[in-house]
């Protein structure tokens, strides 16, 4: 519809002046005038460009809102992360690029392979169990969690990308109505899982994996008896970790009272709120507050950097744009072909939708504090890469959403 | 640039920065809340031809994406029924043909329908047709797993 | 495709869209309720930094005395008190190896200038050449601070003077003290806490007020009861004695409180029970967090459950569990003063531009109502009477009716008790309200007592009516 087209495009502008402005600003801080600055932003947008024109000609029954929200949060994550350290920035953009190809390779391949493999369940769940597992056999230990495994310079986590492979198989059992019975080796599946994770100290993944196992399990079966019972399992397992596992009972004394040891434990989040306290509604200013001081600003607790010099107007803009790409991947998974593709999607936006609720609930003292990454904004490779993949996975469902003729003719005039 | 100059530009962009966020949400929630309204439409009552009755969904079983029960269509001149995402009607179900039935009118303003040469073939009230058979209003039309009924009004409206 | 997955997709939809709401809503009530505090913390290392480009508003008294400026020394600016020791613990200091405290720290955000309006500081920067913060107007007057600093002497304690009225912070002094123009001298590190806002004491008999209240309050014709005091009373294996054992024979309440009887109020506290002491002592914000952006108040308290008797005994006289602020005192008695009204406690008067143009004036706003006004008035006939008649006379002026409360607080072990004394003044219509402690100074009566009167006195001098 010619009406959409244009509003696309406006939006894609307003995105594309943000990212300019942003490196504007970041090139003007130094003297004389920092022209890699420049050029960056340049090429940022470029690549926005492109991959809209891109996605216009080869996916267009894609859905244009998700992209517009992850080329701004991109964008506010590379001019943040530009501004604490030029390298960080570049080594992300470098990340965005290969995660816009393995993005679209995942639009392919849902397009064109991914129902042919899903009655492979316990193939899928092997492999994913095996990757999973790797890190505890050749793997090294980062911040207390042995799940990263290291190739050359670069490592990678990959708890991250085995997610989409956890959501990929629980869909291809669920996607048939099984009985409890039948759900067993499901359940087997995401408590091994769960097992791995916790051997290796990755007890944020953990939550975010089981969070998105009830939740397909409900969306497959409507019982609600497998969201109250996983509330309850989830409650009992919190108070045997609080009791039994010391470094989560320092987490979540660090939660309810960070000033009792602001130097200490409760740092973090103490230099975290007031980070967010510093900035005002507008910001301090790109390059005038004082973001380095906030440890892991880069990774955990980039928000609120992000909270400080562009404001707590921008923050509460960012948590409504993760909302919105949830929202549009459950729309899409209301609207999919199949219920394995409505059950891919679903998984997928929870996925999403969960990280973001954990981290920046952490980062605001909400709940207690999780070390997973904030997607598309966080910085890290493998962070990137699955994130890609999962909303690749959510574009892929949509583009084969069969409509109506009439109403697609609606839709997309009568090229369609 | 001079460090108070830079000050002064990092303060005053903030506002943009802001103001730009807020346009591009403003406009993706305007923008979702369109395509809201042309989902909940759907496909159920759409007048842009002249009609010459409505043929609704009685009865759907499970396995169908594309329709649901209570659904309307207008009966036009020629309206297509099938798998294939060409119809007119969409039946997305493996036991449906490519290009199942037709439902037309003819130059004396009789609706006929007519089975395309299905596998499964079509139903009208309950007994499978082999020849374009004439509906009236009230009549049930079986497809795979989904029933229609026909509905014509006393006055169709019949347009040039 | 199924219905039900549908519907099962819409419900998780809707939880995500909740979870997110309540995202956005506990974001809004951190920055908005904690915003100012967080931004003027000690921890934040932004302040310390902002410090070397910008230069510091003054701090000045409400009549416009400076009590913390700026100058320069070589290419740096310093921080200069001209008053030093005597408004320390008030104004408090700017120091790299010690941070930052009183009105410096909670009012760095103004005195930097951190929310300047983009107005403001383009015209400073761009016009003036220079960054300067606003200066802060407290509600202190320093000829009142001068005479409370005067009259508490070298004796260790805190000294807190206020308008009921207003909650306006007049005079505030707590010894130890230090020299801020000097800190690389200090020795004594508890010369720096500030015992008006973070001492707690014990509030010895000046707590009788509040017992007085609730028995008001909760027990008909009190005024009418008569007690025998025969010097002690024994509740459970408590033996609870008078001063110096005196027995006051009968009186009534009235009485009591002018001799500050403390059988015939363990008595009342006891005949109240626990529940309804506990319940005045709750509308008097015992056991509350008070998060005030110009000033920390540490929390005063009264056992939170159920005591023994012998325990209630003590609670009712001040002594047992009971611990208090001279601040919170003092606001205790300005509530009495004002008719039952307690004021919410201000340092800070106004906000005034580096050229002189008043940007912010706060208000003063009603806190609490912990008593209505009748009761008020009673305790404050009462309390005239403590002066007039009874322990108080010490802070009689001439020409004047004061209302006041002595207390003589057992501080423990072999230590010399703590000296009280609550007051406010005229009693027809309360223009000042004082709080004296003197650290193991003896009785209230002999020690505290005359140093309220020097201030109020000057008060009324000044003006304050």
């Amino acid at each position: 519809m010619k009406g959409t087209a244009n509003k696309n495009s406006g939006t894609l502008g307003l995105i594309v002046l943000f990212n300019l402005l942003g490196f504007v600003l970041l090139a003007l801080r130094s003297l004389p005038i920092n022209f890699q600055a420049l050029r960056l932003g340049l090429f940022i947008s470029v690549i926005y460009i492109a991959v809209y024109i891109l996605m216009k000609a080869f996916f267009k029954n894609c859905n244009f809102n998700i992209m517009f929200m992850i080329f701004t949060l991109t964008s506010i994550s590379f001019i943040t992360l530009y501004r604490l350290n030029a390298d960080t920035a570049i080594k992300q953009v470098q990340w965005f690029l290969i995660g816009i190809l393995v993005f679209f390779i995942t639009i392919i391949f849902i397009q064109y392979i991914a129902e042919k493999l899903n009655n492979y369940f316990y193939i899928l769940a092997a492999l994913s169990i095996i990757i999973l597992f790797s890190p505890l056999v050749v793997g090294v230990t980062r911040n207390g969690a042995r799940n990263w495994i290291e190739f050359g310079s670069y490592t990678f986590q990959p708890s991250e990308l085995v997610k989409i492979l956890f959501i990929f198989t629980s869909a291809s059992l669920l996607k048939d109505k099984k009985s409890i019975k039948e759900l067993f080796p499901l359940m087997a599946f995401a408590l091994i899982c769960m097992g791995i994770l916790m051997m290796e100290n990755d007890f944020g993944m953990m939550i975010i994996y089981f969070a998105i196992f009830i939740i397909m399990l409900y969306i497959g079966t409507s019982n609600i008896a497998y969201i109250l019972g996983g509330l309850a399992a989830a409650a009992s397992g919190g108070c045997l970790a609080y009791l039994y596992v010391s470094h989560i009972k320092v987490r979540i004394e660090a939660w309810l009272n960070p000033w009792a040891d602001a130097t200490g434990k409760g740092y973090q989040i103490v230099q975290s709120l007031i980070a967010i306290g510093s900035g005002g509604w507008f910001g301090s200013g790109v390059g005038l507050g004082s973001p380095y001081v906030i440890p892991a600003a880069k990774t955990d607790f980039i928000f609120a950097a992000i909270a400080e010099e562009f404001g707590v107007l921008m923050a509460l803009a960012v948590i409504i744009m993760y909302l919105l790409i949830v929202y549009e991947s459950m729309k899409i998974a209301l609207e999919a072909n199949s219920a394995f593709y409505s059950l891919l999607s679903a998984g997928s936006a929870s996925a999403i939708g969960l990280q973001a609720f954990i981290i920046i609930g952490g980062v605001i003292k909400l709940i207690p504090l999780t070390g997973v990454t904030l997607p598309f904004v966080s910085y890290g490779g493998s962070s990137m890469l699955a994130n890609f993949m999962i909303v690749g996975i959510v574009q892929g469902v949509a583009s084969q959403i069969v409509y109506q003729e009439s109403v697609a003719k609606e839709r997309y005039g009568e090229s369609y | 640039m001079r460090a108070d100059l830079y000050e002064i530009t990092s303060l005053s962009s903030r506002y943009i920065f802001i103001l730009l966020i807020y346009l591009i949400l403003y406009r993706t929630i305007k923008s979702i809340r369109m395509e809201y309204a042309w989902a909940e439409a759907g496909a159920a009552k759409i007048s842009v031809e002249p009609s010459y009755g409505i043929i609704s969904v009685a009865e759907c079983l499970d396995g169908v994406s594309t329709l649901w029960a209570g659904m309307e269509f207008p009966i036009r001149k020629w309206t297509t029924i099938g798998r294939s995402s060409d119809n007119y009607i969409i039946i997305d179900r493996e036991d449906v043909s490519k290009q199942h039935a037709v439902i037309y009118v003819d130059e004396t303003g009789d609706i006929y329908i007519k089975d395309l040469k299905s596998k499964n073939g079509t139903w009208l009230n309950g007994k499978r047709i082999k020849r374009p058979k004439k509906v009236r209003s009230g009549d049930c039309i079986s497809i795979g797993p989904v029933t229609f009924m026909v509905k014509i009004p006393s006055n169709p409206k019949i347009g040039r | 495709m199924v219905n039900r997955i549908k519907k099962s997709i819409k419900h998780m939809s809707i939880v995500f869209i909740a979870i997110f709401l309540i995202l956005i809503v506990y974001l809004l009530y951190v920055y908005f309720f904690q915003g100012y505090r967080l931004a003027n913390s000690y921890y934040n290392s932004r302040i310390a930094q902002k410090t070397q480009n910008i230069i510091s508003g003054d701090i000045k008294d409400r009549n416009g005395d400076i009590l913390a400026t700026s100058r320069q020394k070589g290419e740096q600016w310093v921080r200069y008190y001209p008053h030093g020791a005597l408004t320390s613990h008030v104004v408090g200091y700017v120091s790299s190896k010690l941070g930052r405290a009183g009105i410096e720290s909670s009012q760095a955000t103004y005195l930097l200038g951190l929310n300047d309006g983009l107005l403001e500081q383009t015209v400073q920067r761009l016009v003036f050449h220079e960054a300067r913060g606003n200066n802060v107007i407290l509600t202190l007057d320093y000829r009142l601070q001068k005479v409370a600093y005067d009259a508490i002497g070298n004796r260790n304690g805190a000294v807190v003077a206020m308008d009921p009225r207003t909650g306006e912070i007049l005079a505030m002094v707590s010894k130890p003290d230090f020299n801020p123009n000097d800190l690389a001298s200090l020795i004594d590190k508890d010369a720096l806490y500030n015992k008006v806002l973070q001492g707690l004491y014990p509030p010895g008999s000046t707590f009788k007020v509040v017992t007085l209240a609730s028995a008001l309050e909760n027990i008909p014709d009190i005024e009418k009861q008569v007690f025998d005091c025969k010097g002690y009373l024994n509740v459970g294996n408590y033996h609870l004695s008078c001063s110096g054992n005196k027995a006051h024979g009968e009186l009534n309440i009235e009485q009591a409180l002018a001799v500050s009887c403390n059988t015939t109020f363990a008595r009342v506290g006891l005949q109240l029970g626990y529940d309804a002491l506990f319940k005045t002592a709750k509308n008097f914000l015992f056991n509350k967090t008070f998060a005030f952006d110009d000033m920390t108040i540490y929390s005063s308290n009264f056992p939170k459950t159920v005591v023994t008797d012998d325990e209630l005994a003590k609670d009712s006289i001040g002594q047992g569990q009971v611990t208090v602020t001279p601040l919170h005192m003092a606001m205790i008695v300005s509530a009495i003063a004002n008719d039952g009204y307690m004021m919410q406690p201000r340092l800070v008067k106004a906000i005034e531009n580096s050229r002189g143009r008043i940007t912010k004036e706060f208000k003063p706003k009603i806190y609490a109502h912990p008593i209505d006004e009748s009761t008020a008035n009673e305790i404050t006939d009462m309390m005239v009477n403590v002066v007039n008649n009874g322990t108080g006379k010490t802070a009689k002026i001439s020409g004047v009716t004061v209302a006041g409360k002595t207390g003589t607080a057992q501080a423990g072990g072999n230590q010399e008790d703590h000296a009280w004394f609550v007051s406010f003044a005229p009693a027809s219509d309360p223009s000042i309200a004082v709080a004296v402690i003197i650290e193991n100074g003896g009785t209230g009566g002999l020690e505290a007592a005359p140093v309220a009167r020097k201030i109020m006195q000057k008060a009324l001098e000044l003006g304050y009516k």
